[in-house]
C-alpha cells in the first residue's frame, strides 16, 4: 500500500472511531492482553462490576468490525475458538481516546462542578 | 426420563418477537420446543417448568463462499455455545433457534446494542428481498412465456387456452408472494431494532388501550359529530381512513373536530392576498408546504393537531371550552368528505391509461398491427 493511501484510511478510521462506542472502548481494553471471545465478556463485564455486558451476538458483531478495520487481529484459531490481540493501530487510536476523554472530563468539571462551587 | 409426553402444535407466526415471546410462555409451563417442521409444526416434550430465553438468528449462508463466510457460523455458534446458548434446531430456512437459561443480572439476549441488532435486522430484511426477487423474476419469465403461447396462439389458432389461464395463476401467484415477502422484509427488520422491552411495551399497550371503530362517514358534519360523541365516551382518535376510525382511550370530554385541506388553506390565504401555495412539479401530491401553513393557522386558533389524511387533508381537535375559532368558512362543513386513494398509484395508473388510451385509438386509426 502506498504511504498516502495509508495515511488517508488512517484519518478515516480516527474520524469512525472518534469518539468511541463505550462497548468497543472497553472490548479494546480487554484485548490488550490476548483473550478469547468468552474472557473478554467477562473481563468487561467485571472491570465495568457488570454495567456493561455483551451479548454473544453483540460481541461478535463487534470483534468482526474491529478484525476488519485492523484495530485487532486474531492471534490463534482452533475449533472456532479465536483469540483475539489489539494491533499498534487499536493501540494509537485507543491513546487518541484516552486524550479525547480526559479532555472532555476537564470540560465537564471546569464548567459545570466550579459553576456549582460558586453558587454555594 | 426417556418417554417424556409430547405435544405438537401447528401455529403460524409472522413476528419473530411474539414466536419468541410463545416459546418462553410454553417453557414456563414446562413444554419445551424439540422438533419445528414447515414453520408452523412445532413440536414439544414436558419437563420441569424452566424460565428459558429463546432467540431467532440466521448465517445467511451464500451460494458462492468466500473461506471467511465458511468459517463465521463455526465461530458464532462457538461463541454462543461459551456464554450458555444452545442450538435447538434450525428450520427449512436455516433460520437457527438458541435457547439459553434466564440469569438474573446477565445479559438474556443476543443482541444487546443497537450496531448489533441492526446486523440481525440487516440479515432478515436481505433474505426476505432476496425471496422477493425470485419471485418477482419467476413471475416475470411465466408472464413472457404466457404471452409468447398467446401470441403462437393467435397465428396458428390452436386451443392453448388451459395452458394460459395456468401461466395466469402462476404470475399471480409468485406476485402474490412477492409482495407479500417484501412487507415481510420491512415488518421484521424494524422489529427486530428493538429490544423485547421495547416490543412488549410497543404492542402490549396497543392492544389494551386501541379500539378500531369501522363506519363509513360521507360528510364532514357527520364526521364532526361521530367524533365529538366518542370523545365524550372517552375515545379519542389516533389516525382514521375511508373505514376504520382508530381511537385510544382516555379522560371524557368535549371535544371539536375541524378538517383541513389544501384547497381551503388555499382559500385563507388569499384572503390574506398572499401567493397561493402550488408545486407544478409535485406529482404525487407528496410537497407539505400547504400542511406546514395550515399547522401554522390552525394552532393559532387553538386547535391541535390530531392526523393527516393522506397528505390531502389535516384533522384538528380543540376542547369544547376552550372555545376553538372555526378554521374555515361553516359553508364548508356540508361538503362531502375526501379521503382519496390516489397518490403515486393513481398517477401510474392515470399514465398507463393514457398511453393505453393513445396505442388503442392509433391502431384503431390507422389500422396498425
Amino acid at each position: 500500500m502506498d504511504p498516502e493511501r495509508r495515511i488517508h484510511l488512517d484519518e478515516l478510521l480516527i474520524k469512525k472511531y472518534s469518539p468511541m462506542t463505550e462497548t468497543t472502548y472497553y472490548t479494546l481494553l480487554s484485548v490488550k492482553e490476548p483473550r478469547h471471545g468468552y474472557a473478554i465478556m467477562q473481563f468487561v463485564s467485571e472491570l465495568t462490576k457488570k454495567r456493561i455486558q455483551l451479548g454473544t451476538g453483540t460481541l461478535y458483531t463487534m470483534l468482526g468490525r474491529l478484525v476488519e478495520d485492523r484495530l485487532i487481529i486474531i492471534l490463534s484459531q482452533d475449533n472456532g475458538k479465536k483469540t483475539y490481540r489489539i494491533t499498534d493501530i487499536g493501540m494509537i487510536l485507543m491513546n487518541l481516546e484516552i486524550e479525547r476523554l480526559r479532555y472532555q472530563l476537564e470540560n465537564g468539571i471546569q464548567i459545570f462542578q466550579k459553576e456549582g462551587q460558586d453558587e454555594e | 426420563m426417556k418417554n417424556n409426553a409430547i405435544l405438537k402444535q401447528t401455529k403460524f407466526m409472522i413476528s419473530i418477537v411474539k414466536e419468541k415471546l410463545w416459546l418462553e410462555e410454553m417453557a414456563l409451563e414446562g413444554w419445551f420446543l424439540t422438533e419445528m417442521t414447515m414453520g408452523c409444526r412445532y413440536t414439544f416434550e414436558k419437563r420441569v417448568p424452566q424460565k428459558l430465553i429463546y432467540e431467532v438468528d440466521r448465517f445467511n449462508l451464500p451460494k458462492n463462499p468466500t473461506l471467511k463466510e465458511i468459517r463465521q457460523k463455526e465461530e458464532f455458534l462457538a461463541m454462543a455455545e461459551e456464554m450458555g446458548w444452545k442450538v435447538i434446531l434450525h428450520d427449512e430456512d436455516l433460520n437457527y433457534y438458541f435457547a439459553k437459561e434466564y440469569r438474573d443480572g446477565e445479559i438474556n439476549e443476543l443482541y444487546n446494542d443497537f450496531e448489533s441488532r441492526q446486523f440481525r435486522s440487516d440479515k432478515y430484511h436481505k433474505r426476505f428481498k432476496e425471496v422477493e426477487t425470485q419471485m418477482t423474476k419467476l413471475s416475470l419469465i411465466m408472464a413472457i412465456l404466457g404471452l409468447i403461447v398467446a401470441i403462437a396462439n393467435i397465428i396458428k389458432t390452436n386451443d392453448n387456452l388451459r395452458f394460459i389461464i395456468f401461466l395466469f395463476g402462476y404470475v399471480v401467484f409468485c406476485l402474490g408472494f412477492s409482495v407479500i415477502y417484501g412487507n415481510l422484509a420491512e415488518k421484521l427488520s424494524k422489529e427486530l431494532l428493538m429490544t423485547t422491552r421495547e416490543w412488549q411495551e410497543l404492542y402490549s399497550n396497543q392492544a389494551h388501550t386501541v379500539k378500531n371503530v369501522y363506519k363509513l362517514i360521507f360528510t364532514n358534519k357527520k364526521l364532526k359529530k361521530f367524533l365529538t360523541e366518542k370523545s365524550m365516551e372517552g375515545l379519542h382518535l389516533v389516525s382514521m381512513s375511508a373505514l376504520k376510525y382508530v381511537f385510544s382511550e382516555g379522560d371524557a370530554g368535549q371535544y371539536d373536530y375541524t378538517m383541513d385541506s389544501k384547497h381551503l388553506t388555499n382559500k385563507r390565504i388569499k384572503v390574506k392576498g398572499i401567493k397561493k401555495i402550488e408545486d407544478s412539479k409535485d406529482w404525487t401530491g407528496l410537497n407539505n408546504d400547504w400542511q406546514v401553513q395550515s399547522l401554522k393557522d390552525a394552532e393559532n386558533k387553538n386547535w391541535s393537531f390530531v392526523c393527516a389524511l393522506e397528505n390531502r387533508a389535516i384533522l384538528y381537535k380543540s376542547q369544547r371550552n376552550m372555545q376553538p375559532d372555526s378554521l374555515n368558512d361553516e359553508r364548508y362543513e356540508k361538503r362531502f368528505r375526501f379521503t382519496s386513494l390516489t397518490g403515486q398509484l393513481g398517477v401510474w395508473v392515470l399514465i398507463g391509461g393514457l398511453v393505453g388510451g393513445v396505442i388503442g385509438f392509433c391502431t384503431s386509426h390507422f389500422g396498425m398491427l
